[in-house]
């Protein structure tokens, strides 16, 4: 673990990263490569190749495991909660502060058309990033089976989403564990 | 008792999460608009396009949808919920890299997992649609933002906000 860095110094950095990462993963590991590795030299290219393989098949944000791996590379494990919360804190306030003038942006006329047109957008990025998942997990007929009774499963029963993905994770326990060995 | 809840369901979304964030976006629909009708689809389908505007993870949804339910506070407890196990999973790993990173069990976990993910998936999209296209210029506006996010390298954000002008001028 290299100690090359303060809590302050990560913090910071971090919070800076947090606040300019538009565009997820790829923008955020641009700028952890080039604050990180390329201007302070406490990390090196490997280390990121090696964070992105290891969180890869976590549940949960990708984006926020690379940090907080990275950071207790650095740091330990005070220093990865303190640049996770950092990285998540622009987004964050960000958020919040939406959460507040939507009520109010909600009832202006013609804020409902606006938003149906945004949401229109996010719909097409939903069925892209859809199909980039599908691309990636369904190989063979029982991913693509299960892909498909998840989504007969959720849409008869709305609130069973959690047991569709847990009864396919156990399922696949039991088909794919020798495989994956 | 909200906050615990909050809190409590975002835990749950962010350990069935394979796939990352965006995997973890129809559990949150699901949760949020469905089974506890926290809020509307419309305020969900803001929720996502606003976690595209701004910096940072997808899943920073969570902060919004808590504030929406709980204020400030649920904002915080939703957030926690969100970041929490991942956040203890990662630094676990870089701890003890070759025990869990390459673990058969985890593995395979994943591999039964990510497919029921995207299924669920077609859930919340067909979801988001019922509320927001309802006539044939937003559907428009959906195969003209999927084509170009596509086939092109143009930005999100400017998509998002080519699609609320391009709402605005159908209305």
């Amino acid at each position: 673990m290299s100690t090359g860095i303060s809590f302050a110094r990560l913090g910071w950095v971090f919070l800076h990263i947090g606040a300019l990462s538009f565009g997820g993963l790829g923008a955020t590991l641009a700028l952890i490569e080039r604050s990180l590795v390329t201007r302070l030299g406490v990390l090196t290219p490997a280390d990121l190749t090696a964070a992105l393989t290891h969180t890869k098949l976590l549940p949960g944000s990708t984006v926020v495991q690379v940090v907080a791996y990275l950071a207790w590379r650095l740091r330990g494990w005070p220093g990865s909660a303190v640049a996770t919360a950092a990285f998540v804190l622009p987004s964050a306030l960000a958020m919040g502060a939406l959460g507040y003038g939507y009520a109010y942006a909600d009832a202006l006329p013609g804020f409902a058309a606006i938003r149906r047109g945004v949401v229109a957008v996010v719909i097409a990025f939903l069925l892209g990033t859809m199909v980039r998942l599908a691309t990636s997990n369904l190989k063979g007929p029982l991913a693509r089976l299960l892909a498909v009774v998840a989504f007969a499963v959720v849409v008869a029963l709305p609130s069973a989403s959690p047991w569709a993905v847990v009864g396919a994770g156990l399922l696949g326990l039991m088909v794919y564990r020798e495989r994956a060995r | 008792m909200i906050h615990a809840e909050l809190f409590g369901r975002f835990v749950l979304i962010s350990l069935l999460a394979f796939g990352g964030g965006q995997a973890a976006l129809p559990l949150v629909e699901r949760m949020a608009v469905d089974e506890t009708q926290w809020i509307r689809p419309a305020t969900f389908g803001a929720a996502v396009a606003f976690s595209y505007l701004t910096p940072g993870p997808v899943l920073i949804t969570s902060t919004f949808i808590g504030y929406r339910v709980a204020g400030l506070f649920g904002a915080l407890a939703a957030t926690a919920g969100a970041f929490f196990i991942p956040w203890v999973l990662a630094t676990a790993i870089a701890q003890q890299v070759d025990r869990f990173a390459e673990s058969p069990w985890l593995r395979a976990f994943g591999l039964g997992a990510a497919p029921a993910v995207v299924g669920i998936l077609g859930v919340t999209a067909l979801s988001l649609s019922r509320d927001a296209l309802v006539a044939w210029p937003y559907i428009l506006i959906a195969v003209a933002a999927f084509l170009l996010s596509t086939l092109t390298r143009i930005h999100p954000i400017a998509l998002l906000l080519a699609g609320g002008l391009a709402g605005w001028v159908a209305n």
